[in-house]
């Protein structure tokens, strides 16, 4: 062994330094560039725009993917004024609530893009249930589109009920209409770019390996029957999550899973 | 309600003399200072500037307190605040006794006032929408039959919607006109009782062209009974092909202006132009009616205003203009007003050529 080394030595010396360096630094030089190349594979992904590009994008059509997702609540005393037959038929997945109750907070605010009346559709409060809802919703998940549908426009009590909507639509809608604005609403909560963009920010301040780690996490989740609303408990990497953060991750899981699926 | 309108009934209890908006209202239980009466008169010196929140001395050696009771700047003349001992100045003693003031007395008299004009405009509102409610199932109504007079004419998917109603048989382009006034006088009323509506929802991208084209087919050759007696033609001239992002509201823009323009129109004709350029869409609606005297310009806008020569030649209410400037105002444009008078046309009954325009970035 030691004359191994001997042979070795002997042989860098007789050479003049810059062969030396050439060839020492190349195969480390190699060494580390392959390293730096395949990164992502060897350590795996530490940014959500990279994993977006790498495993939604090339699977993600707008009009397409939107209908698969998203699911849409119709929450109106009169639902023959939407065209439920016409959006279930183009391949929406849309539920009626006729009449909801104040406890049903939680499980309304899971869905992306809800059309909203106010009169006749709160149990609790006839009149003006809508106005109090809102508030509620938005409070509860603030990633949740909400649509204004009421020809109550003219009543100025009610402004504040309108202007807190992202959006607001005369009654009856038709079914073009409808779908403009869940296909415009849903994408603006779940376009791939733009939630990997807020994932990247809202994560920012962690460091790279707990990214990656996080990603991984993500991506075994993926790859899982489990139900989502079990992730949150699943994923520790970045600690306690933040409603924020969780809101964004679970809308990103809904979006990984139809692009793996 | 405005605070000058409530002091004025004497309904707001006054504990001090106070000035606002130009006048001094006198304290119900400390009446104004004799020091303020004879040195200030109806002008205070401490009022000449305003602090949001303050207290002061004036010049005079009379404190004074200064707070904003929503929109109105008051000042609390000729009283005595903590830091103004009525020994330090021997001569005004008998002028400052029994006239101490805190700065908290102040602002909770501001807190219950702000608070009772509040609850009374909040009533308003409630009786308002109280009174309001019925037109809900007429809006919801007209808006259905719209939506069913579209759908019959709208059969062929190829062709534009103006298109298919140009072509539809008399009784069918009567009904899909008639419903469409009927939504957009609706949409005016709306705005008319809630201003806040125009802005209501999200800008969408719309063509301005094809809206003008469908304003011109409903609003061409209304009813000979009403308003006019002659049949009106209106003339779409110039073309563009940007589309603008604009309120839902914004299509009551062009349709108060034409419809002012028909309802005024004493040649039968109405000219709506649409140029592009270079990204700014200019659109002008052009008539000859009732001249619009120069003094008259700035105030045609307001709500309820007639011009004096307007009010001889039809009936009105003198909304439309109004309701055409809160919607312009909710998208961001400026609609600008011309009358150039016809020199032919007699003295009792001036005529004038009346341009309505307004620009819009494409």
């Amino acid at each position: 062994m030691s004359e191994f080394i001997t042979e070795g030595k002997s042989i860098f010396d007789n050479l003049g330094w810059l062969a030396n360096l050439i060839g020492i630094g190349t195969p480390i030089g190699g060494a580390l560039w392959l390293l730096y190349k395949f990164r992502a594979a060897i350590f795996g992904t530490s940014t959500f725009i990279k994993l977006t590009n790498d495993y939604i994008v090339r699977k993600w059509h707008d009009s397409d993917s939107i209908k698969r997702i998203v699911e849409v609540a119709i929450v109106d005393d009169n639902p023959n004024d939407f065209p439920t037959v016409e959006l279930q038929r183009a391949g929406y997945h849309v539920k009626i609530h006729k009449q909801v109750s104040l406890k049903d907070i939680a499980r309304l605010a899971e869905y992306d893009v809800v059309f909203l009346d106010i009169h006749g559709i709160v149990k609790d409060d006839i009149d003006e249930g809508g106005l109090k809802l809102l508030p509620k919703l938005r409070e509860a998940n603030p990633r949740q589109k909400i649509c204004a549908v009421s020809s109550k426009t003219f009543d100025p009590t009610a402004t504040t009920f309108f202007k807190q909507a992202d959006d607001v639509q005369k009654k009856p809608v038709n079914a073009q209409k409808c779908q403009n604005v869940i296909e415009s609403l849903s994408l603006e909560k779940l376009n791939p770019i733009l939630l990997a963009t807020q994932l990247d920010k809202e994560t920012s301040h962690l460091n790279t390996y707990t990214r990656r780690v996080l990603l991984g996490q993500l991506k075994k989740f993926a790859l899982t029957t489990k139900p989502i609303s079990e992730m949150v408990a699943q994923i520790t990497a970045a600690g306690k999550l933040s409603p924020a953060l969780s809101h964004l991750l679970i809308d990103y899981m809904r979006v990984l899973r139809h692009a793996i699926s | 309600m405005q605070l000058v309108e409530s002091l004025l009934t004497g309904a707001i209890h006054l504990p001090w003399p106070i000035f606002a908006a130009e006048q001094i209202f006198d304290g119900h239980n400390m009446h104004q200072s004799i020091i303020c009466q004879k040195r200030c008169g109806k002008t205070p010196a401490c009022a000449s500037t305003f602090a949001v929140k303050g207290e002061g001395t004036c010049i005079y050696g009379m404190s004074y307190f200064q707070i904003q009771v929503r929109d109105d700047p008051i000042t609390i003349i000729g009283v005595r605040s903590s830091n103004n001992p009525n020994t330090s100045t021997p001569n005004l003693k008998d002028a400052l006794k029994g006239r101490l003031v805190t700065f908290q007395q102040v602002q909770d008299w501001a807190n219950k006032t702000i608070g009772l004009l509040v609850a009374i405009e909040n009533e308003f509102l409630r009786r308002q929408s109280e009174l309001l409610d019925p037109l809900h199932d007429s809006i919801k109504l007209g808006q259905k039959i719209e939506s069913i007079a579209n759908r019959l004419v709208n059969t062929d998917p190829s062709k534009s919607l103006e298109e298919q109603i140009d072509r539809a048989p008399p009784d069918l382009k009567s009904l899909v006109k008639a419903s469409g006034l009927l939504a957009d006088s609706f949409d005016l009323l709306t705005i008319y009782f809630n201003p806040a509506a125009a802005s209501f929802g999200r800008k969408t991208y719309l063509s301005l062209h094809g809206l003008l084209k469908k304003l011109v087919s409903i609003l061409s050759n209304p009813d000979p009974t009403e308003e006019n007696s002659i049949p009106v033609k209106i003339f779409l001239n110039g073309d563009c092909h940007r589309n603008v992002s604009v309120y839902d509201s914004f299509k009551l823009v062009p349709f108060a202006l034409i419809s002012n323009a028909v309802k005024y129109s004493a040649d039968g004709r109405v000219r709506v132009n649409i140029f592009d350029r270079a990204g700014i869409i200019e659109v002008s609606v052009e008539s000859v009616g009732p001249l619009i005297e120069p003094e008259e310009l700035g105030l045609i806008f307001n709500k309820r205003f007639r011009g004096k020569w307007a009010k001889k030649v039809a009936l009105g209410s003198g909304v439309g203009l109004y309701l055409a400037k809160t919607v312009a105002d909710a998208n961001g444009i400026s609609i600008h007003a011309s009358s150039i008078k016809q020199n032919s046309s007699s003295k009792d009954k001036p005529l004038a050529t009346n341009r309505f325009s307004f620009e819009i970035s494409g």
